[in-house]
């Protein structure tokens, strides 16, 4: 059998051994939790029912929301893993979707020391799922300071918040001439959306369009982050992109993307998000990973057995004799009747018919 | 690494490959014929033709790496994808449109017939309207002639057909052309290839504006 364990216990392992606590979520939670911050979540749109007592409760659309409301330390920081179901609309199925999501949360008296680490299990979760892996970086910080200097009045703002996400290099003529932007703007625009992709070339390209104080701090810390990794394997990993948005009434800081090849979207989200926890000094860090297609493409070898035993009217007390003795030599086995091995059993080693 | 690319089929597909041609991007532009998917002697693309309106499907999903769409198509559907460059082929314009002498009456449910669900919603949403929307297929011109409707929102390149139906344009929504999209994981491990595409067709597209 192909020697890869699980990756869920991979994982929790992983964030175990980082000192972070195991947290389980209750299976449904009062829609009112959701509904009051609406635009965090991917969708407002969530599965709801009533509750016994009347109360409109809903079915877990997140888990980080309920972290943060309900584990924050009083002093400290709280360090939190899971794994859980969380239920959202599909676009392309038009109905809703389990998905599940593997991830972390810290919470509490946030320095750079907690979030370079959030940063290295973000990578290194990446890194359990075998495959060729990208951890892209960028800093709402940064991107706002720009949409700021550059943009005058909420539309345009949006729309050159829309061009860097989208990377409409194409637009950025068309929005120079219709807000009569300065000529320096739209070249400044389309620097950031084409950074070069090696990390240090890229915040030093980025640090000449860093706009107010905030966005130079974003940078910095970037850099800090950038230069804690060189030297490890992890140093080419590293992207800086600032098509990586987050919402600012939630994001206030570095935010995360990590993208396995092979899979089409991005499978790691994350960042930090102190205006979420809304206490004065008080802040947060984490990321979620979505499993269920890492698991598809590089974990799904498991299903098949070493050994097939293909029985046909057998003494049913040998036949499980024998497959247990193979069974304590290692090797997972399974039964089937009578020629009837389907494809899902074809990898592993047939033993035909134990009379 | 090939780069796998998703063209709509159709005139705009063979604008596209002769640019890929003059890009130096292909070497050989073969007729497509029943033919799906092929091979450039390259080694560098492999690109197969699809229906326009599925063109960000493939590649949000990945299966292609970089696509051509019309910006009405992306508009509508709203695919996670980069929008990399303006590829200035295939130009018309999103437009309101109604039968000659119609005048709108502003208290009154506006009945919007339209292919181009989404597109009309957000463009009445934007100015508070109220309306019903009329989805259709095709022929949406059709539509206000029978009195099934009171506009439309559709495409409008030459306006023959308008003309030729008696009708006209009320308001311009959007300038359309088409796009070159990518997946967002193939942006980050193709990088390069997916660069060499955008700047090389970027050059020849600003050379021939």
């Amino acid at each position: 059998m192909t020697e890869k364990k699980d990756l869920k216990w991979e994982l929790e392992a992983l964030y175990a051994s980082y000192g972070y606590e195991k947290y389980r979520m209750a299976g449904f939670e009062e829609y009112a939790l959701y509904l009051e911050n609406k635009s965090f979540l991917t969708s407002d749109k969530m599965i709801t029912f009533n509750d016994l007592d009347g109360r409109l409760m809903a079915l877990k659309p997140d888990v980080t929301l309920s972290i943060v409301k309900n584990a924050l330390p009083a002093s400290g920081v709280g360090k939190y893993y899971y794994t859980e179901s969380v239920f959202r609309p599909n676009r392309a199925s038009d109905g809703f979707k389990e998905l599940t999501q593997t991830g972390l949360e810290a919470i509490g008296d946030i320095d750079a020391v907690t979030v370079t680490e959030a940063v290295e299990l973000a990578l290194k979760s990446l890194e359990h799922a075998g495959g060729e892996y990208v951890l892209v970086l960028s800093d709402v910080r940064f991107t706002e300071g720009l949409v700021h200097a550059v943009g005058k009045g909420a539309e345009l703002k949006e729309e050159l918040r829309d061009v860097i996400a989208k990377k409409r290099t194409g637009e950025v003529e068309k929005i120079s001439e219709k807000y009569s932007l300065r000529k320096g703007d739209a070249k400044t625009i389309s620097e950031v959306i084409n950074l070069p992709p090696e990390p240090l070339k890229a915040l030093d390209k980025a640090s000449k369009y860093a706009f107010g104080k905030e966005a130079n701090i974003a940078i910095d810390e970037l850099r800090a982050l950038v230069c804690a990794f060189s030297g490890t394997r992890y140093a080419k990993k590293i992207q800086i992109d600032f098509s990586i948005t987050g919402n600012t009434n939630y994001y206030n800081g570095i935010l995360f993307s990590g993208y396995i090849e092979g899979i089409a979207g991005g499978v790691l989200k994350g960042g930090r998000y102190d205006k979420l926890v809304g206490e004065e000094g008080k802040g947060a860090v984490g990321f979620a990973l979505y499993t269920d297609e890492i698991t598809e493409k590089y974990f799904s070898e498991a299903r098949f057995a070493d050994v097939v035993i293909d029985y046909d009217g057998t003494d049913i007390g040998k036949l499980l004799a024998s497959a247990n003795a193979l069974r304590a030599g290692g090797k997972s086995v399974t039964l089937v009747r009578g020629g009837k091995a389907d494809y899902k059993f074809r990898k592993g080693e047939l033993i035909k018919n134990e009379r | 690494m090939s780069v796998n690319i998703a063209l709509p089929k159709g005139r705009l597909a063979d604008k596209t490959l002769e640019l890929m041609k003059k890009a130096g991007i292909l070497k050989k532009v073969e007729d497509a014929g029943r033919k799906l998917v092929f091979e450039d002697e390259s080694g560098f693309v492999r690109y197969f033709l699809v229906k326009p309106w599925d063109v960000p499907v493939y590649v949000e999903r990945g299966v292609a790496d970089i696509g051509v769409a019309g910006k009405d198509i992306i508009t509508e559907n709203t695919p996670d994808v980069y929008e990399l460059l303006d590829l200035k082929t295939g130009k018309c314009r999103m437009c309101v449109c109604a039968k000659n002498g119609y005048v709108d009456r502003p208290g009154a449910t506006l009945r919007v017939a339209t292919k181009f669900v989404n597109t009309a919603k957000g463009y009445y949403a934007s100015m508070g309207r109220r309306i019903e929307i009329i989805k259709l297929n095709g022929s949406i011109e059709l539509a206000p002639l029978m009195d099934m409707s009171d506009v439309i929102v559709d495409l409008v390149e030459t306006g023959t057909t308008l003309k030729e139906n008696d009708m006209r344009v009320v308001t311009i929504i959007a300038e359309i052309s088409a796009r070159l999209i990518a997946n967002k994981a193939s942006y980050r491990f193709k990088r390069e290839e997916i660069d060499r595409i955008t700047s090389e067709l970027g050059a020849l597209i600003n050379e021939n504006n």
